[in-house]
């Protein structure tokens, strides 16, 4: 029953690899929870669709999951989250790199029209207080400018740089491989290889126990029909009863192997997952402490574009309302009634004598 | 009263005090050097020309300010479609990616983070271009109607300056006329004296009646220029009064401009305030932020992939399988 369960499951497995995966968790949940209820999937995990064929949300088409920790070669699931891990790594920086980038650009495009606006206002035909002002205002909202520049340089400085050299740490690099997943990988093989050694032994042993039970059970057929047959020589009833005997022999001494086998597997089994247990531990440690970078990290970048008390913000309203409250219309009127209004000088007609 | 009652010009105190923008304006009513209506009496003929030009002015000025709240709007445009575009990407690797867990549920956050921010800059390119920018177009549109070659307004004034100017002119025409005529009877009564002084006996009785004869034109010319001099002086008051009127009003359509342009002024700076302190979605993104790195529990992501992928899972084992036929 447990065998043809797996076999559908495999065949369905093989079946959502070739549908989008877009559509996987919907079906996925509809169906295979109704039939096969699956008793590890922690339903409390929301997963974020859609994803890798090997994410660990995937339950369905990743060939890891659902299969136990200790059968062979399954432990390749821890290595792969490493690889995983490695991968965000590069991934986080270049995000965020991407971030600092897009805020620099800001900045300097906040930089170039401040400076050409002031330009073209000075070149105007605009006077007085409100000239002054509307200069002081852009060159005030300049500030937001030097904001984002700063939040560029704390991104670059407190996020990705940081994460580069975590990287750099923790995911040391051989002309090939990653040394740390490489070592991992070596534990995990030294520590499973004398088992599968064991585990051949026994898949062998079984078959040749087997074969021999399949021939026993030849003979003994084979037994029963001469004995029924009444023409049958006393020559081949002897020749079947040997053979019978041998088979019946064998198959006691290979069954005998086997079940030596087995009790070989079970003593050594505790040892088996205590060292298995053990490296992949150290991978729980590794990736604990990845995911304790990146909460750093995370946090990080949050303060990084933190600016509710941002000093150049602050300084920008001072700015403002200084200006602004310097903004007198009577006063350029004033000045400019003095320079071409009613206040200037006219020269009025009077008698003009003659002179030499 | 001397050949010319203009006093020397004397820059007012507030000018020099004031920073380099004002001296470095090579345009403008502040560029004296620059300017040809600079040192000219307003009452003068043609003067009040400059009263009409600052009224042009503002409605390039207008369109100016326009110019530039759309360059600045156009640029944080720019600026959220970056951060958008960001986001969107970036959260659709992070969903194929490795991550698992509330790690990447928090990563996660981080993108919306930008969504977030976009939206504010995305707020604010739109107060500039649905509000502030519509109104200025609006007011620059109500104050400087055009006729085909000229603005409306200006034309009035212009108008109502030759009005108040024509009979002055007129006047002033007539003073010149005079003087001039005068100066020339001055002249010839001159040359007659000077004939009759070194003419001989028989000719000076001539030339005396000549000169006579001019010095009366003298006396007459002199007359007339002055009385000429007198109504000039007499319509001054009336001439004054008319032309400030007209002035006036266009101080008051100035006023107008220059209060309208603080207006705005203030506007903007709020603008650029709302976006940046005290926002609504600002704040709301530091609180989901928080609340998501709270979240983050590296325990239970390690734990829910050790149910699943770990030692939690249920290895099959091998055990003793008898032969089946």
């Amino acid at each position: 029953m447990v065998k043809w369960l797996k076999g559908s499951y495999r065949l369905w497995q093989w079946c959502m690899l070739i549908i989008d995966f877009r559509f996987n968790e919907i079906l996925f949940k509809l169906i295979i929870h109704v039939q096969f209820p699956i008793p590890h999937m922690n339903n409390k995990m929301q997963c974020i669709l859609p994803q890798g064929q090997t994410t660990p949300e995937r339950a369905l088409s990743n060939p890891w999951f659902d299969k136990g920790f200790c059968e062979p070669h399954q432990y390749r699931a821890a290595l792969d989250r490493c690889k995983g891990g490695y991968e965000s790594c590069d991934m986080f920086i270049d995000i965020f790199a991407d971030r600092a980038r897009l805020e620099r650009e800001y900045a300097a495009d906040l930089e170039k029209w401040a400076a050409l606006s002031i330009k073209q206002i000075s070149q105007s035909k605009e006077f007085g207080v409100n000239k002054k002002v509307w200069v002081e205002l852009i060159r005030a909202s300049k500030e937001i400018g030097n904001t984002h520049m700063d939040i560029a340089q704390r991104l670059q400085d407190t996020v990705v740089e940081k994460m580069a050299t975590y990287k750099k740490d923790n995911y040391g690099k051989s002309i090939l491989h990653v040394k740390k997943i490489k070592e991992f990988e070596r534990d995990f093989e030294q520590a499973q290889k004398p088992w599968l050694k064991l585990l051949d032994k026994i898949n062998r042993a079984k078959k040749d126990y087997q074969d021999a039970q399949r021939q026993f059970k030849k003979a003994e057929t084979a037994e029963k029909i001469i004995e029924s047959d009444r023409g049958a020589e006393e020559e081949q009833k002897t020749k079947v009863q040997l053979s019978v005997s041998t088979y019946k022999k064998q198959c006691e001494a290979l069954k005998s192997k086997y079940l030596q086998y087995i009790e070989e597997m079970k003593s050594s089994r505790a040892n088996y997952e205590n060292s298995m247990k053990e490296v992949l531990d150290r991978t729980h440690s590794f990736e604990r402490k990845r995911l304790a970078q990146f909460k750093l990290l995370f946090t990080a970048f949050h303060q990084a574009l933190v600016i509710d008390k941002d000093p150049h913000l602050g300084k920008m309203t001072e700015a403002f309302t200084q200006s602004l409250n310097t903004h007198d219309a009577d006063k350029d009127i004033q000045w400019w009634n003095s320079h071409f209004g009613s206040d200037t000088n006219t020269n009025w007609p009077s008698f003009e004598e003659l002179k030499d | 009263m001397n050949l010319f009652s203009r006093k020397s010009v004397v820059p007012p105190p507030s000018l020099s005090s004031q920073p380099s923008i004002s001296n470095a304006a090579t345009a403008g009513p502040e560029a004296f050097a620059n300017n040809s209506a600079y040192g000219r009496g307003f009452f003068e003929p043609g003067a009040y020309s400059v009263a009409l030009k600052r009224c042009e002015n503002g409605h390039d000025l207008a369109q100016q300010l326009a110019d530039m709240f759309e360059e600045r709007a156009q640029l944080e445009s720019v600026y959220t479609n970056q951060l958008r575009a960001w986001s969107r990407k970036w959260h659709t690797e992070l969903v194929k990616s490795q991550e698992y867990g509330t790690n990447k549920k928090l990563w996660d956050q981080t993108a919306t983070a930008g969504e977030q921010m976009a939206e504010v800059h995305g707020a604010l390119s739109s107060s500039l271009t649905d509000s502030l920018i519509p109104k200025l177009r609006q007011w620059r549109k109500d104050n400087y109607e055009k006729s085909r070659i000229h603005y409306k307004k200006t034309k009035e004034f212009e108008k109502e300056f030759m009005d108040a100017q024509k009979s002055w002119s007129k006047l002033l025409d007539k003073i010149s006329e005079y003087k001039s005529a005068y100066y020339a009877a001055c002249k010839a009564a001159k040359l007659a004296d000077d004939a009759e002084r070194s003419a001989s006996e028989e000719q000076r009785r001539k030339l005396a009646d000549k000169a006579e004869v001019a010095r009366r034109e003298v006396g007459s010319a002199k007359a007339k220029y002055e009385q000429a001099v007198n109504e000039a002086r007499e319509q001054r008051p009336r001439y004054e009064s008319a032309m400030k009127e007209v002035f006036e009003r266009t101080q008051a359509f100035e006023k107008k401009r220059l209060d309208f342009f603080k207006e705005t002024f203030e506007e903007f700076s709020k603008v650029l305030e709302t976006a940046t302190e005290d926002n609504p979605t600002l704040k709301k993104m530091n609180e989901d932020y928080k609340t998501s790195i709270t979240a983050h529990d590296s325990n239970e992501d390690l734990s829910w992939w050790d149910q699943n992928y770990g030692t939690q899972t249920n290895s099959r084992w091998p055990e003793y399988e008898e032969y089946r036929d």
